[in-house]
């Protein structure tokens, strides 16, 4: 329930589009250039780059600058791909087999997961027009077959206000995309690293022993991964250089409730306040974070709250990292 | 024929937008466009100047209003003959913050200068490359309407991209080689509803002025031709543009270019409207039904381009209207209803005149597709009594993506400066097929392992699929080959095996 198409896009054709066909012979649907119609309808066409803007020119009026230049021959480069893309993707548009062989490249080059979502959705439409109910309800079966094998991060319906096919992202998928966004981000820096790798430690511990100290060490190596997220958050960072500059200097952001009061993140006091809340229990709590407070501890903590409050804590993390894409997270 | 000189001196403008930072060439070509559309704003109001003072009466069409414009700025100072002097910086200004909001002002009120211009920006902030750029447009002498055709097609050579709607440029002995089988005539209404750089009007306004001269010197027909022979449309406002300007340059004052999506506008309006049509449509990709105008539905249900072109050149022309489109090779053969349809319909309900087929690298480097150009009659009660067929291998030019050219200069073409050899017809096809063109008795006599021939209509009915693919008539010329005789290949094998088993023994022997 959590793979991506991106993972396999060699097994799209084989799995999906090739049985079809054999549908459609076994079957005897009469069709007439499905692929050309499949590549027409549902694959986007090459787009062109965008022209880049220079920076200075001299009298001649000719670029000079070595970054200008470079980002000239950069874009005539892409340019020049661009044509090759556009002659290829122009050539396999009246020809049926050329369209074939493109959709196949498409799909074992797909630069997103979004890209190939959108055409398997789209594709819809060419099978329904070519072979009515018959053969776009076999298509709908091929990609539903197709999710539950590879066990993918879909759920694949009919809406009932059109007649297409959409491919929806599933509630467990979007977490494990979030929680792979939430890596990926933390990689890009090296003391965020660090301290993911320290909280991946903590939960592989808990293979030998689930006890209390345990999950008190796991749970305070996420809240460390946290603030370290938010300290670096740019509002905080800008925030901290004018209170730098300032004479007197003025007071820095630096514990989690004001980093969070300066971080403009939030849709709502109440959300900020439990985030606030939360992180006030990993100080209260014995030994999670600090000695704490004894008297406020209601009962021993245990794997419950492991799994509690890590799916909460995580649940924080796009608004603590401008590096996570929720877009991104929902459909790509 | 624009001069070695003028070659450079255009070469020299793309090698400056080049090192300006406008590598792409359609923005140079577009960016071109602009700046001589500009400058020709300019001449037109000095023609009218100079008439008012020889005659001694007001200006009858004034293009720069007297006065300052919204932002303060004379009227004068937007003029290419004023601004040319100008420093660069000042002549940026200018250019960027009086001149194209002007010729937007222009487009948005409609004047029949500027249809085209209602987005025109300039597309570059490099002062000294405009400077730079005004300065050399402004040496090329372009006083005569052929050298000012011939310049901007020689930059329109230079748009090596394909469109981004599938538009390529249609290589121009191709487009010649159409315009000479229809031979445009004055009373003709000509229109090509993919329109690109109007190449095809281009070309047929071209070949009235070379074969009907008198037609311009009439008043009635020298009207027609400037106002109401050509009608171009595309949906492409760049290609727009340039198309436009590309037939003010050859001379057709007038020319009907706008803005239509041919497919999916109904075309009660000029229905029936046109005498001539020549087109090479985009045939890459279908529509939806819903977008696609119903009346192109009525005729064939279809959401093929290619196909839907052929029911809009039906649609547009009157009837004994002519047309010569080149159309991808599955139009002749493909097995879908729509398909047939429309072929039944070309060969039975109208005249269908020939099928030229091409060959498969002729729009290289843009598309390797296969083509044909179909040549047909509108009538409306059939009449297709044989289809011509002629098999092009070549056309001049090497068919892989360098398209080099495989004869002199002089021998390219359809009408070369001398007749070709054999060898050279080998090379290019061109003049041979406009040879053989109406010269349908000696056509029905060739055989059908010629390079053309004739088939009958009844044969194309009979196929029950109106197949008009050429490898379906056209008959290969087998050569005998003489084989020996069995027993003598099989004594033969022998004798080699035993010299090959001897050479083993041999062999073996050495090594002891």
């Amino acid at each position: 329930m959590r793979g991506e198409f991106l993972g396999i896009p060699t097994l799209l054709m084989a799995e999906i589009f090739e049985p079809l066909f054999e549908f459609i012979e076994e079957n005897d649907i009469e069709v007439e250039d499905l692929w050309l119609d499949i590549l027409q309808s549902a694959l986007p066409r090459p787009v062109p780059p965008v022209a880049p803007t220079y920076q200075s020119y001299n009298d001649d009026g000719e670029l000079h600058l070595p970054e200008d230049l470079e980002a000239r021959a950069t874009y005539e480069a892409a340019l020049e791909q661009h044509q090759t893309k556009l002659e290829t993707y122009m050539e396999a548009s009246t020809d049926d087999g050329c369209a074939r062989d493109y959709i196949r490249n498409f799909f074992d080059d797909a630069s997103s997961e979004h890209a190939i979502v959108e055409t398997l959705e789209k594709a819809f439409t060419p099978f329904d027009d070519a072979g009515g109910d018959q053969l776009s309800n076999a298509y709908f079966v091929a990609v539903q077959t197709f999710i539950e094998k590879f066990s993918l991060r879909y759920e694949v319906r009919r809406p009932y206000f059109n007649r297409r096919m959409a491919i929806y992202p599933t509630l467990p998928g979007l977490f494990t995309k979030m929680l792979r966004d939430l890596r990926l981000s933390s990689a890009q820096d090296a003391a965020l690293a660090a301290l993911m790798g320290a909280f991946e430690e903590t939960i592989r511990d808990l293979h030998d022993e689930r006890s209390p100290r345990r999950v008190k060490q796991c749970i305070a190596a996420q809240f460390n991964l946290l603030e370290a997220m938010l300290s670096q958050h740019p509002n905080i960072l800008a925030y901290n250089t004018v209170m730098e500059n300032r004479i007197p200097q003025g007071r820095k952001a630096n514990t989690f409730g004001a980093m969070c009061d300066k971080a403009g993140v939030w849709p709502h006091n109440k959300v900020m306040e439990s985030a606030k809340a939360i992180y006030s229990f990993a100080s209260d709590y014995p030994g999670i974070r600090h000695g704490g407070n004894p008297a406020s501890q209601l009962r021993e903590i245990d794997m419950r709250d492991l799994l509690s409050i890590s799916v909460i804590l995580t649940g924080f993390s796009p608004y603590l990292s401008p590096s996570m894409d929720p877009e991104k997270i929902y459909s790509d | 024929m624009i001069t070695g000189t003028i070659k450079t001196q255009i070469d020299q403008i793309w090698n400056a937008f080049w090192s300006g930072g406008v590598s792409n060439p359609l923005s140079v070509i577009e960016q071109l466009t602009f700046l001589m559309f500009i400058k020709r704003l300019d001449d037109l109001q000095t023609v009218e100047e100079r008439k008012s003072e020889d005659l001694g009466r007001p200006i009858a069409r004034r293009i720069f209003p007297e006065g300052t414009d919204d932002k303060g700025e004379p009227y004068d100072n937007l003029r290419w003959s004023r601004f040319k002097h100008f420093e660069a910086r000042e002549m940026m200004r200018i250019v960027d913050e009086h001149v194209f909001p002007f010729l937007r002002q222009l487009g948005e009120e409609g004047s029949s200068y500027g249809t085209h211009m209602k987005d025109a920006r300039l597309g570059f902030s490099n002062a000294n490359l405009l400077a730079k750029v005004v300065q050399m447009l402004d040496d090329i002498p372009m006083d005569d309407r052929d050298t000012k055709g011939d310049v901007y097609e020689y930059m329109l050579g230079k748009i090596a991209s394909a469109g981004t709607n599938g538009q390529f440029r249609t290589p121009r002995h191709i487009i010649e080689l159409m315009v000479n089988i229809m031979k445009p005539q004055p009373g003709d209404t000509i229109c090509d509803p993919a329109a690109g750089t109007c190449g095809f009007l281009v070309a047929a306004g071209e070949y009235l002025r070379d074969h009907h001269p008198k037609m311009l010197r009439k008043k009635e027909t020298r009207d027609h031709f400037h106002n109401h022979m050509f009608h171009g449309f595309d949906f492409d406002a760049t290609m727009l543009r340039i198309g436009a300007m590309n037939m003010t340059l050859h001379g057709v004052e007038n020319a009907d270019v706008s803005y239509r999506d041919s497919l999916a506008e109904e075309h009660g309006t000029d229905a029936g409207g046109y005498s001539l049509i020549l087109a090479n449509p985009p045939f890459a990709g279908s529509l939806d039904y819903d977008t696609t105008a119903k009346d192109l539905l009525k005729i064939v249900k279809t959401k093929k381009t290619e196909l839907l072109f052929m029911a809009l050149f039906l649609r547009q022309l009157r009837i004994g209207g002519r047309a010569a489109v080149v159309v991808p090779d599955g139009v002749l053969f493909g097995s879908s209803t729509a398909h047939k349809d429309i072929r039944k319909m070309l060969v039975e309900e109208h005249k269908l005149d020939a099928i030229i087929k091409l060959p498969s690298g002729v729009f290289r480097p843009y598309a390797g597709v296969s083509c044909a150009i179909v040549v047909f009659t509108k009538t409306g009660v059939g009449g297709t009594e044989g289809v011509w067929f002629y098999d092009m291998t070549a056309d001049g030019f090497s068919l892989d993506d360098k398209r080099t050219p495989l004869l002199d200069a002089e021998k390219l073409g359809v009408c070369p400066a001398h007749t070709l050899t054999d060898e050279e017809h080998t090379k290019n096809n061109l003049p041979d097929i406009l040879t053989r063109w109406g010269d349908w008795e000696a056509e029905a006599a060739r055989p059908r392992t010629a390079q053309s021939f004739m088939v009958p209509a009844e044969d194309i009915i009979a196929t029950g699929s109106w197949d008009l693919s050429l490898n379906r008539y056209k008959e290969i010329e087998h050569e005998e080959v003489a084989h020996a005789a069995p027993a003598e290949i099989i004594a033969e094998l022998r004798a080699l095996e035993s010299e090959i088993a001897e050479g083993l023994d041999r062999l073996e022997g050495m090594l002891g």
